[in-house]
């Protein structure tokens, strides 16, 4: 008897074979489960991760020209549907936005102002903030982050409050300086 | 996700990292019309999609930065994705060189990888009827994935200029988080378990203990949840104990660790460690051997201070003698086991270091130490022990 990963059954399974099909299809949804599961929690989302990879896989199988590599095969739709998971995690961009949100009326709206102050704020982020920023972007979260830069979650947390801290102050140290511009008179 | 403050709408990844007390505070400045809290926030908002915007610039296709992550591994790209990958090389390369944090995620769709491949090699193969019994496709074993075997003896050496290598680790902190790439063992509950690793150092883990470890070519990394001793082999990789409170480099020879929820003990039996704060790694104390300096959850390392090895240590049911006098070594030996022990002088004062197991037989302790010493030992007529003065 063949074990269900052979190439043998594999390239059945390939040929149109449902019974070697449905095989391997079942001990792959089991290996994906655990997968999924290893990497980000026993979540709600592991079941629509399992049944996305699987129709990778099955969709993509005629495709497989190397019945040997299918360990790599299974591997990338694997990989590549947790990355489409980390991606699709956070809201999007539009969200960026309260209407509610008071006009600080004391802060000169001239947008040219305001690209200076963006430049000034990515300026201040240190190396590590930016890159955790960025990871973030990526779709990590702040605990996966800080195993990819090997730290603790703790840490990381701590820098992007220490960017903010340091953003306030700069814009502070900003606004500071364009009122004793306007003002004409001497910076104490 | 429901936004349910400015904060969360503007910036919701620092809205994540604040506790509830600094987040109620910013919001009520936001209510008060805070005018440079409001500015900071719809400027940092303004920053994140400037980031987001480089990023995606810069980013080359994600199929090709996964693709490129993966290459590393021989086989696992087709022939036509590694054909596009090697046409976009430069692109990709030039971005990482732009985003270190590529370089992370890089990284972490390796571990992903790793993580599938460990679970692949260790499924349980299952059958499907009528076909040839073919050998499951599996990468080739790792010395570093041997299983645990036993190893019986015990060591003795002569003197203060001992050569071995002990590295002693008392953990008794929570495991960090998941380690993709590693290998773990767990010792069950009443029952101590020895694992070899792969460059010859070995780690003897204490009952209910797990331990995950990862040997790779750029160094050997070990991390830690329970009680465990490490006799670490000397190689050109650096050997590497992390705990929840601090990270343990070797630098000489040995090096130990003690690692609760609230602090981590490093006590050093050979050699000279760096010992450094996880929270603030520039913070760094040297802790030599015969010493122990603590490091505070959240703090720096202490200086270090001088300890007895054996009292520090004897939760692993070990004795550790660092250059002690055969006349007290025998002693100790003698009384946990209720038997005499005599040793004429001058061989009393010659100095030992090396480790044994407490409940190993008295004959096979008392032999080791005989032999490292170039002598014999032999039945008292009391019926306890006596070690022949050298030339008898």
């Amino acid at each position: 008897m063949a074990h269900v990963f052979d190439p043998e059954v594999v390239e059945r399974a390939r040929s149109g074979d449902e019974r070697a099909r449905d095989a391997l299809l079942a001990r792959l949804e089991t290996l994906f489960r655990r997968f999924f599961v290893s990497r980000i929690g026993a979540r709600e989302e592991v079941d629509d991760l399992v049944q996305n990879a699987l129709l990778r896989v099955h969709s993509s199988l005629t495709a497989l020209q190397r019945p040997d590599r299918f360990k790599a095969f299974a591997m990338k739709a694997a990989v590549f549907e947790l990355q489409d998971f980390y991606r699709g995690r956070y809201s999007s961009r539009e969200a960026r936005f309260d209407p509610d949100l008071p006009t600080p009326g004391s802060v000169d709206p001239d947008p040219a102002a305001a690209r200076i102050d963006v430049e000034r704020a990515l300026e201040t982020l240190t190396p590590k903030a930016r890159q955790i920023l960025e990871l973030r972007e990526m779709g990590y979260l702040y605990k996966e982050i800080a195993e990819i830069v090997d730290t603790t979650e703790a840490a990381v947390k701590m820098q992007v409050k220490r960017a903010f801290e340091r953003l306030r102050h700069v814009l502070g140290v900003l606004a500071l300086f364009a009122s004793a511009t306007i003002a004409g008179g001497v910076i104490l | 996700m429901k936004h349910d403050s400015p904060i969360d709408r503007l910036a919701p990844e620092l809205n994540e990292v604040l506790d509830a007390g600094e987040r109620s505070d910013l919001d009520t400045a936001i209510e008060q019309g805070d005018p440079s809290l409001i500015h900071a926030l719809q400027t940092w908002a303004a920053a994140s999609d400037q980031i987001s915007l480089e990023l995606s610039a810069a980013m080359p296709l994600r199929d090709l930065l996964v693709h490129y992550a993966l290459a590393d591994s021989p086989s696992v790209l087709t022939l036509d994705e590694a054909q596009k990958l090697s046409s976009s090389i430069d692109e990709i390369e030039a971005a990482i060189q732009r985003h270190p944090s590529l370089e992370a995620e890089l990284s972490r769709i390796r571990a992903d990888r790793d993580a599938f491949e460990a679970l692949w090699d260790d499924r349980e193969p299952e059958a499907v009827n009528g076909a040839s019994n073919l050998r499951d496709e599996s990468r080739p074993a790792r010395a570093a994935d041997r299983l645990p075997t036993k190893r019986s003896t015990r060591w003795a050496w002569r003197g203060a200029a001992a050569v071995a290598i002990m590295l002693f680790v008392l953990a008794a902190a929570l495991l960090l988080q998941r380690d993709a790439g590693f290998v773990e063992v767990r010792a069950a509950a009443g029952e101590s378990e020895r694992v070899e690793l792969g460059d010859g150092s070995s780690i003897l883990l204490a009952s209910g203990s797990t331990v995950r470890y990862r040997l790779d070519a750029v160094d050997r990394r070990v991390r830690l949840a329970g009680q465990a001793v490490f006799d670490v082999r000397q190689d050109d990789r650096q050997f590497v104990v992390e705990t929840e409170a601090a990270t343990v480099t070797v630098v000489g020879t040995t090096f130990g660790v003690i690692a609760e929820p609230t602090e981590t003990l490093v006590t050093l039996a050979e050699g000279t460690v760096e010992l450094a704060s996880r929270v603030d790694p520039s913070q760094t104390v040297r802790v030599e051997a015969g010493q122990q300096s603590r490091v505070p959850a959240g703090g720096v390392p202490e200086a270090p201070s001088a300890v007895n090895l054996s009292e520090e240590l004897a939760w692993s049911g070990m004795w550790y003698f660092r250059a002690e006098t055969l006349g007290r070594i025998a002693q100790i030996v003698g009384d946990h086991h209720g038997v005499s022990v005599e040793v004429p002088e001058p061989l009393a004062g010659e100095r030992v270091t090396g480790a044994f197991d407490r409940e190993q037989p008295v004959e096979q302790t008392l032999q080791t130490l005989a032999s490292a010493l170039g002598t014999s030992v032999g039945r008292g007529s009391d019926g306890g022990y006596r070690f022949e003065a050298s030339g008898e």
